[in-house]
């Protein structure tokens, strides 16, 4: 894990730990915005009679990352409304991981949406590590 | 007065949440956008409604309960649908008609 950070974090790790909280803070606020705005779509197809969702699987390339990681990821992914994670598969060198999304236009946007909060989640939680 | 009336509205949200899960629930045509509702309902859900609780009742011991049970809730209710949803691939569980699954192998051919 610690290699993976390294390359998409590049602060020292002492200023990592330092600034944790607010980063993790900040991750909890853009998460239930997150949560807040694609609940939207799910509300309105389950309450109207019209069935609305565009369901597809995407396989989104995580490279070489640890459990940790994918385990952080594959919980915020299910826990915002619409997409859900089926399970990590061997991809290349690392892994991928499968997400169920039922509201992205295109397969584009979903994976563009995960690969964001993924992202999101290494730039909140991890501490670094240049030393 | 005000933490009591924004506890009430977030507990009220909260099962409403549920609600709106429970009728995906029963609308939805596949097992994997019924595993979706459920697992994010019991996760945001329940941390609306004990939050809510909290707010109502503001001290210290019922605020780190409350701390404590969001934390395990949103992890655990994650895990359970992860769970789920896995197993429901593996054991062939089909996608609803027009699931687009391209570039994706090994997943359950879909009904036509």
């Amino acid at each position: 894990m610690s290699a993976h950070d390294e390359v998409r974090t590049g602060r020292p790790r002492w200023l990592g730990y330092l600034t944790l909280p607010w980063r993790a803070g900040v991750l909890a606020v853009w998460f239930a915005g997150q949560v807040l705005a694609s609940s939207g779509a799910v509300l309105v197809d389950a309450l109207t009679p019209r069935h609305r969702s565009t369901p597809r699987v995407v396989r989104v390339p995580l490279g070489e990352v640890g459990d940790r990681h994918v385990f952080a990821l594959a919980v915020l992914v299910t826990l915002t409304p619409g997409t859900l994670a089926l399970g990590v598969v061997p991809d290349g060198d690392g892994r991928a991981l499968l997400v169920h999304s039922m509201y992205h236009p295109d397969a584009a946007t979903a994976l563009a949406d995960v690969a964001r909060m993924d992202r999101r989640l290494v730039r909140g939680l991890t501490t670094g590590g240049g030393a | 007065m005000i933490l009591q009336l924004m506890g009430d509205v977030l507990a009220v949200i909260g099962a409403a949440v549920f609600v709106v899960a429970a009728i995906g629930l029963w609308r939805f045509r596949d097992p994997y956008a019924r595993i979706s509702s459920v697992a994010t309902a019991a996760g945001v859900g329940v941390v609306l409604v004990t939050v809510g609780a909290a707010l109502s009742d503001p001290e210290v011991g019922t605020v780190t309960k409350v701390v404590l049970a969001v934390a395990l809730q949103l992890v655990t209710s994650a895990v359970g649908g992860i769970a789920i949803a896995r197993a429901a691939v593996e054991s062939g569980h089909v996608f609803a008609a027009g699931t687009d699954t391209e570039g994706v192998d090994g997943l359950p051919e879909q009904v036509p």
